[in-house]
């Protein structure tokens, strides 16, 4: 770099010590920021913990009236609550990570988030962590719920199911990047993002199990890294598996969620320059 | 010589307008081969009606949008190639009532855009307090932006372009939808920003374009079709200055032999003398001062009434005439739709 | 002019005008393809996991089918209440509307005309899509059918009006819409018939409309129930019918009084 650019740099203020440490304090500020957004929205405060309720308990109702006590060898309620887990995830992922764009562009503040030097991801990424956050006592009131409505909970082994919720969050985190660019390069976002949820909430096996989906559409819900994290933690959390039994799901949930990331990262890459080069990163 | 901040070379950008579902549209260039430089510590507007190509030009340096052709660099980094040293460097502010987290307050804005710009927390919070201070927004701070006025938003736009203090700093229409006053608040703020940084503002406002640039760039219709200081661009315009008088009404004789004075009067090219309830001198002349001053010594000595006078300088508007050869009137606002 | 002195024949242009300007701008937003993607396919696929917990029961499949056709209609009726109100307020078109020199009924029927259209659609769309996937038996007694939906359309027109004007209030018509949507679809015995709800259940749905409309929409499209066989079911949702307009018409007069008390007619 010349010396005049140099004086130019403007380098009092910008802490270029740890570049990766500046990333995860923008995640981090991306995160507060999403909650501060959300909390300042007095439906939404109602809603989390609500929510999941309601669903868990329209979904169980079904269930009754099915006549099912069982689903795939375990407890209905039990069932649906790690769906439930799962949905909060998703919401987290998928509206606060991969919708995110779309939110700065409702905001109008997409244009400014753009020509700053942070990353993009990071603030997908941000407002993914955000939205999970956000979703925890909704889990919580949901988890609390699921017992008393008989909830078979089975936990042998805690740092297999750690490891389990841990993947689930991983994987929903990776779909919200991978959707993110798509998202946006389509001008879509909103629209995508509400046309995603049902048909995943289906194929991954969230409140159905997935054995019960014709064949060929197993094709599809095998490539999404959530029908393997649900077995493994519907596994690990009502069945008393171990790390042992559910290594092969966990280790198809990192492989498929990689995939997926590796498509948001390059999707943003290519809308940065997309959009860049149709004028449109403000017109969206 | 002084060290070109920012520099641009036949900077062009072709937009192709959507039509329907056969996206068949035509291209509209709306840059169409801009070139300028920007000295370091000074402020460079862009003046030019709507649709003239300047806010896609800001775009272009900002790294929102990739040059069709040309090339163009702020503080050594080209801004297609190396966007992110760019945006390090620069400070854009785009305003208007939108680019704010209306649900957070003025303080949490800064804080978020604080950390878009990789500062660190105590950088953050001295930067902070100092520029909310600057725009008179510490009082406010902590309130909801969304119950902020327009010209309080303005104020927190330009706070948060300062923020990580950039050494350019580009303003897209900074006082549009102002108020008087507070577009005189910004003007100030904007003047006080040089030497130490370098500014590059758009503007279709005569005044503002006029008070705060160094130099100018007239724009219209994509390209520049004159630029240079303001002085230099009002008296490229060859305008004559003039000098009206108001005077009570004269009888013919009267003011044959008033015409024939005034023509006398040293630096006066031209004398113009209409009859009416009231009659009107106007002299032209390359020394408005000197000429006042001679005329009205000229009318106490004939013992004329002067009602009223008036002082036309050359405008920066007849610098726009002069270089294309019409008004200077709001174009179509067609910010087209790209495919 | 006042309201009485508009012309009826005015309104209804009006009406016609602001259905089609609101239904075009937004298929145009998100582009016909994905209009359809997600305002027509969601309830097939909210359809599709409660037929597929259902199977083997062909009873339950088919009241599932048709259920799920009236979650369809709720859906369409009370999403498009809260959000079209939203997106004007977004726009910042939401204060000329209510400056105008209009009844404001007719643009807020010309909204509901727009929604009650789309609502239909998604609804047969969910028909077939429950049919192809699953078969279904209909036995459709027509009289008992129209006069069903008219009542279930004026309810959800009355019940979308209040949630619209709690939307304006609140400026966040959208997440109300969310919030409230579960709990309505459960309750009207969109997925599972009131009568196997247990107790706790079954007392609030009996005192919502929707339940009775699903119930009688579905005895007169798999049953060919007559209007005399489902009196039980029609007479509420008759009460409701004319009950619910009037009580929306109320919500957001008085709604719309506060919001330009407090000022935030037009705040986004």
């Amino acid at each position: 770099m010349s010396t005049h650019t140099e004086s130019l740099a403007g380098k009092r203020y910008l802490d270029d010590h740890n570049p990766l440490w500046s990333e995860w304090r923008l995640i981090a500020a991306t995160a507060r920021t999403h909650l501060l957004r959300t909390f300042a929205n007095p439906i939404m405060i109602m809603r989390a913990p609500l929510m999941p309720v309601l669903m868990l308990v329209t979904m169980r109702v079904v269930y009754s009236a099915s006549g099912q006590r069982q689903i795939d060898g375990q407890d209905v309620v039990g069932y649906l609550a790690v769906g439930m887990l799962a949905t909060l995830a998703w919401t987290a992922a998928v509206w606060g990570g991969g919708s995110a764009l779309q939110s700065e562009i409702y905001a109008g503040t997409f244009g400014a988030v753009i020509v700053a030097p942070g990353r993009t991801t990071s603030v997908i990424v941000g407002n993914g962590i955000g939205g999970i956050i956000w979703g925890i006592p909704g889990l919580v009131v949901c988890l609390a719920i699921a017992v008393p409505l008989g909830a078979h909970v089975d936990i042998q082994h805690p740092v297999a199911a750690i490891c389990a919720l841990l993947a689930l969050y991983m994987s929903t985190l990776a779909i919200g990047l991978g959707f993110g660019g798509l998202f946006i390069l389509s001008r879509q976002a909103n629209a995508m993002a509400n046309f995603f949820q049902a048909p995943i909430y289906l194929l991954a096996g969230f409140y159905v199990p997935r054995s019960v989906l014709p064949g060929w559409l197993h094709a599809i819900s095998d490539v999404i890294p959530m029908s393997y994290a649900l077995d493994a933690l519907r596994d690990t959390t009502l069945s008393g598996a171990s790390f042992m039994a559910v290594w092969r799901p966990l280790l198809a949930t990192i492989g498929t969620a990689a995939l997926f990331m590796a498509a948001g990262v390059w999707s943003l890459r290519r809308m940065d320059n997309a959009l860049r080069r149709r004028g449109s990163l403000d017109l969206l | 010589m002084r060290e070109q901040v920012i520099e641009v070379r036949d900077l062009r950008r072709t937009f192709v307008k959507r039509k329907g579902w056969l996206r068949s549209g035509e291209s509209v260039e709306a840059v169409r081969g801009i070139s300028f430089s920007v000295p370091r510590g000074t402020v460079f507007g862009m003046l030019g009606p709507n649709g003239a190509g300047k806010t896609t030009t800001i775009k272009m340096l900002s790294t929102m949008l990739l040059p069709t052709s040309g090339t163009a660099t702020v503080a050594g980094f080209d801004v297609a190639r190396d966007e992110l040293a760019v945006r390090r460097r620069l400070g854009v502010l785009f305003g208007g009532d939108k680019g704010l987290y209306n649900q957070l307050s003025g303080r949490e804005n800064l804080r978020y855009f604080g950390r878009l710009y990789g500062m660190a927390d105590a950088a953050i919070r001295e930067r902070s307090a100092r520029l909310l201070d600057l725009v008179h927004l510490t009082d406010r701070a902590e309130e909801r932006v969304e119950s902020y006025s327009r010209g309080m938003k303005q104020r927190l736009h330009i706070a948060k372009t300062l923020l990580h203090d950039p050494a350019v700093v580009i303003l897209d229409e900074p006082t549009i939808g102002l108020d008087p006053a507070s577009a005189i608040d910004v003007r100030r703020l904007i003047a006080d920003l040089v030497p130490t940084h370098t500014v590059l503002l758009t503007t279709h406002d005569m005044h503002e374009a006029d008070v705060l640039c160094d130099d100018i760039a007239i724009v219209d219709q994509g390209q520049i079709v004159a630029s240079g200081h303001p002085a230099d661009l009002k008296h490229s315009a060859e305008v004559d200055r003039q000098v009206a008088i108001t005077l009570a009404s004269q009888s013919p004789a009267d003011r044959t032999k008033l015409v024939a004075h005034a023509e006398q009067l040293p630096g006066v090219t031209r004398v113009h003398y209409e009859s009416g309830t009231d009659d009107l001198l106007t002299l032209r002349c390359a020394d408005t001062a000197a000429t006042l001053d001679r005329s009205l010594a000229l009318l106490r000595e004939i013992e004329v009434s002067v009602r009223s006078v008036e002082i036309r300088e050359p405008s920066l508007e007849d610098a726009f005439l002069a270089a294309t050869g019409r008004e200077f009137e709001e174009s179509d606002d067609t910010t087209p739709e790209q495919s | 002019m006042s309201a009485r002195a508009y012309p009826v024949s005015a309104q209804l242009r009006l009406m016609v005008a602001a259905a089609s300007a609101v239904g075009r701008t937004k298929i145009q937003t998100s582009g016909l393809f994905f209009y359809i993607l997600v305002w027509m396919t969601v309830p097939v696929f909210n359809l599709f996991m409660v037929a597929l917990i259902y199977r083997g029961n062909n009873s339950l499949q088919d009241y599932a089918i048709v259920g799920g056709a009236g979650m369809a209609l709720l859906f369409g009726m009370q999403f498009n209440a809260g959000e079209i109100l939203d997106n004007e307020r977004q726009r910042g078109t939401l204060g000329n509307l209510f400056l105008a020199p209009v009844p404001r009924y007719a643009w807020l029927a010309g909204f509901q005309l727009f929604a009650f259209a789309e609502a239909v659609s998604a609804a047969a769309i969910t028909v077939a899509g429950g049919a192809i996937a699953f078969g279904v038996h209909l036995a459709i007694n027509p009289l008992a059918f129209v006069l069903t939906l008219l009542l279930f359309v004026a309810c959800m027109w009355g019940f979308s009006m209040i949630i619209g004007s709690i939307g304006v209030a609140v400026r966040d018509a959208n997440q109300l819409s969310n919030l409230v949507f579960t709990p309505v679809a459960l309750l009207a015995g969109t997925m599972l018939p009131v009568a196997l709800m247990p107790l706790w259940l079954r007392i609030p749905a009996r005192g919502l409309p929707f339940g009775y409309g699903i119930q009688a929409l579905v005895g007169a499209s798999t049953r060919n129930a007559s209007v005399a066989a489902l009196w039980r079911d029609l007479l509420p949702l008759a009460g409701f019918a004319v009950l619910l307009p009037v009580v929306g018409i109320i919500a957001f007069d008085r709604v719309e009084r506060l919001a330009r008390r407090r000022g935030v007619l037009d705040l986004v």
